[in-house]
């Protein structure tokens, strides 16, 4: 589904990434961890096109097409979801219009019909109350008003919407109580299926306790220093980061 | 005066066939503005816009080609009182039954309460033959909204009009209005004066829509007064002509009297539109709002300047104005300036601007959800705009929509303002 081949990327001539290589195949979740700054947000800001990003080296293939050649907004209607860490407030942009507009364009993108402004409405109450959010929150303004954990949710909510094939989720776990983060687990093994892949950027073990990654990685300085399975988060979780990233525990 | 347009304007003047009774007052009028010229860059008030070219055009009275006439969709359910050409035009008006004493009528020109207050003034109040005149007597509401459609036909260019407007609504009274400036392409010119007058607790809803072509030149002014208890409302919308120009002059002169100003500028290509709102607080426990809402793109310069007054003895004040602009390319031009004089002790008033162009974030943020750049940009340019507009009444949001849309792809699809 996606293969990042040698990928080296800087901002403000200041390399982040230097060299990673990752396949992740239809149906696998992905855990990516590391400490602070070693590259984990930036690895989904380029992956999904954020602005400010060059690519120096390395290629990187979705489904077989060149994803860095892509827009945003192609990346996006070709399956790809990024759950933002910091999840942006557009007052005046009301959330039903915005998802509305974001789910049709991924329907006439497969050629699908547009949805009918009922059958949406249906669609984003069922995900807005799985996640227990409000419903009056779809006629506010695109985050609005939400606190930190609420966006976060929201993230999930339209992941739920959008149905993506491959959802990189850039520590979303983080800032959330465990009511919350039982909620958005629940929300991403909902989605779990043999055509759907995940990324999991997070800090922390705690969300791999509810959404069990295939495979773990590690990294660091802007490589990918450590890979196993679910046991390498564990053991993260107990050692801390030193002594895969070569520094002091 | 070294200038063709005043030479002409005399002579434009002399073969008007006034009215004996109007004469002494509009010659006045005539005297001001030849005494003082067309504004210029050198008047504080004029800074960012230029009318000193008018000096080099013969202006003749507009003459209407019937090709020439702009398109207006009927409104359901409103009054309408159209002119071309500064002219009544009944054919092309509807005016239903109105309520026992309400006064409408649409060519009725009362003496001016105050000598012209500028050049441009001058000019309107000289050569105003037609105007607005409405009474609404104490407790009646209009039924319907009234549309007042401004239209200019000049298929040589060169020619001018003028419309001179009054409306006054007694204790309680209210209503709606609309009023639309359209022209097709052709170099006229445009004036208007609105005088308004609200009595204790009457309330005017007032949209202002102005989109004449780019070639057109629109320079206008508003007085309201609002005694005691009286609520203005006005929705200014400057889409048009170079320049478009409102000078909006509102004084607050009765206790708890309100104001909402809504400002929205929007220039594109190469139009230029300016507002002058000035707010004077002369009474206690009175309450200002000013919106402003600036747009420029491609070589299109905005101007916005909004003074807030409190006279000494208006205590309780409470006052806000919010400015900001967009520039939406570069080579755009804004010029934004909120002011406040307060002479007044116990005043709460906030005023604030920015100056700014689209967040990156937030366009990427809707653009990684699939929506397309132009899309993107379309809804934050519209969430920009919103706060201005959310008093249009409903009547009129259909035809605002569709003056928006050629500038803001997508405005026709905006759910609703609020």
């Amino acid at each position: 589904m996606l293969e990042i081949k040698n990928l080296h990327a800087s901002v403000d001539d200041k390399a982040i990434l230097k060299g990673i290589d990752l396949t992740i195949g239809a149906g696998e979740i992905h855990a990516v961890m590391g400490p602070n700054g070693s590259g984990k947000s930036t690895l989904g800001g380029v992956l999904s096109g954020r602005p400010g990003y060059v690519i120096t080296e390395g290629s990187v293939h979705f489904n077989g097409k060149d994803l860095l050649e892509m827009e945003p907004e192609e990346r996006a209607v070709a399956g790809l979801f990024l759950g933002f860490q910091y999840p942006v407030e557009i007052p005046g942009v009301s959330n039903a219009y915005f998802m509305k507009a974001a789910v049709n364009a991924w329907r006439v993108a497969r050629g699908e019909p547009e949805i009918d402004a009922m059958g949406f409405l249906a669609d984003i109450r069922k995900a807005m109350e799985a996640l227990e959010l409000p419903t009056d929150m779809i006629h506010r303004g695109v985050n609005e008003g939400f606190s930190g954990g609420e966006k976060k949710r929201n993230e999930i909510v339209q992941m739920q919407l959008l149905k993506p094939k491959l959802s990189i989720l850039d520590e979303t776990d983080s800032g959330l109580d465990i009511d919350a983060l039982k909620l958005v687990s629940n929300g991403i093994n909902a989605l779990r299926s043999a055509e759907r892949s995940f990324v999991l950027i997070t800090h922390y073990q705690r969300l791999l306790d509810y959404v069990q990654p295939d495979h773990v990685h590690v990294l660091a300085g802007g490589r990918i220093v450590r890979s196993g399975g679910e046991e390498l988060a564990r053991e993260l979780e107990e050692r801390g980061y030193g002594w895969v990233t070569g520094e002091a525990a | 005066m070294n200038s063709v347009a005043l030479d002409t304007l005399e002579n434009v003047f002399e073969s008007g066939a006034w009215p004996s009774r109007e004469r002494d007052w509009r010659a006045q009028a005539l005297a001001k503005l030849q005494h003082e010229g067309f504004p210029t860059k050198r008047q504080e008030a004029w800074k960012y816009t230029d009318l000193s070219d008018l000096d080099e055009t013969p202006w003749t009275t507009a003459t209407v080609s019937e090709d020439a006439v702009p398109d207006v969709a009927l409104l359901p359910d409103t009054d309408r009182v159209v002119y071309i050409n500064g002219i009544f035009d009944a054919a092309r008006s509807n005016l239903g039954e109105l309520p026992a004493g309400v006064e409408l009528n649409p060519e009725k020109l009362t003496a001016p309460a105050q000598s012209p207050v500028d050049a441009m003034s001058g000019l309107n109040i000289a050569l105003a033959r037609h105007g607005l005149y409405l009474h609404v007597p104490a407790g009646v509401a209009l039924p319907r909204p009234l549309e007042i459609v401004n239209l200019t036909s000049d298929g040589a260019g060169g020619g001018m009009h003028h419309l001179r407007h009054q409306i006054v609504l007694e204790q309680g009274a209210s209503a709606t209005l609309l009023d639309q400036s359209l022209s097709h392409e052709a170099a006229a010119l445009s004036t208007q004066g609105w005088s308004i007058e609200l009595a204790a607790d009457a309330a005017l809803n007032f949209t202002r829509l102005q989109d004449t072509a780019q070639t057109h030149k629109a320079v206008d002014r508003l007085h309201a007064t609002v005694a005691d208890g009286g609520e203005l409302v006005a929705n200014l919308l400057e889409l048009g002509a170079r320049p478009g120009r409102l000078d909006l002059h509102v004084t607050l002169d009765g206790e708890r009297a309100s104001a909402q100003v809504n400002s929205m500028l929007y220039a594109i290509g190469k139009s230029h539109v300016d507002h002058q709102i000035r707010i004077d607080h002369r009474a206690p426990n009175c309450v200002s709002r000013t919106q402003g809402r600036a747009l420029a793109q491609d070589r299109g310069r905005v101007v916005l300047d909004a003074l807030v007054h409190v006279a000494k003895g208006a205590d309780g004040t409470d006052s806000e104005q919010q400015l900001a602009s967009l520039l939406l390319t570069p080579g755009a031009e804004a010029n934004v300036k909120p002011e406040l004089e307060i002479y007044a002790d116990d005043v709460a008033c906030a005023h604030g601007s920015t100056i700014g162009r689209l967040d990156d974030d937030a366009e990427f943020y809707l653009r990684s959800r699939g929506l397309s750049r132009d899309e993107a940009r379309a809804l934050l340019t519209q969430s920009f705009v919103r706060p201005a507009l959310r008093q249009i009444p409903a009547a009129f949001r259909a035809t605002v929509k569709r003056h928006l849309e050629t500038r803001l792809p997508g405005a026709a699809a905006m759910e609703n303002f609020a």
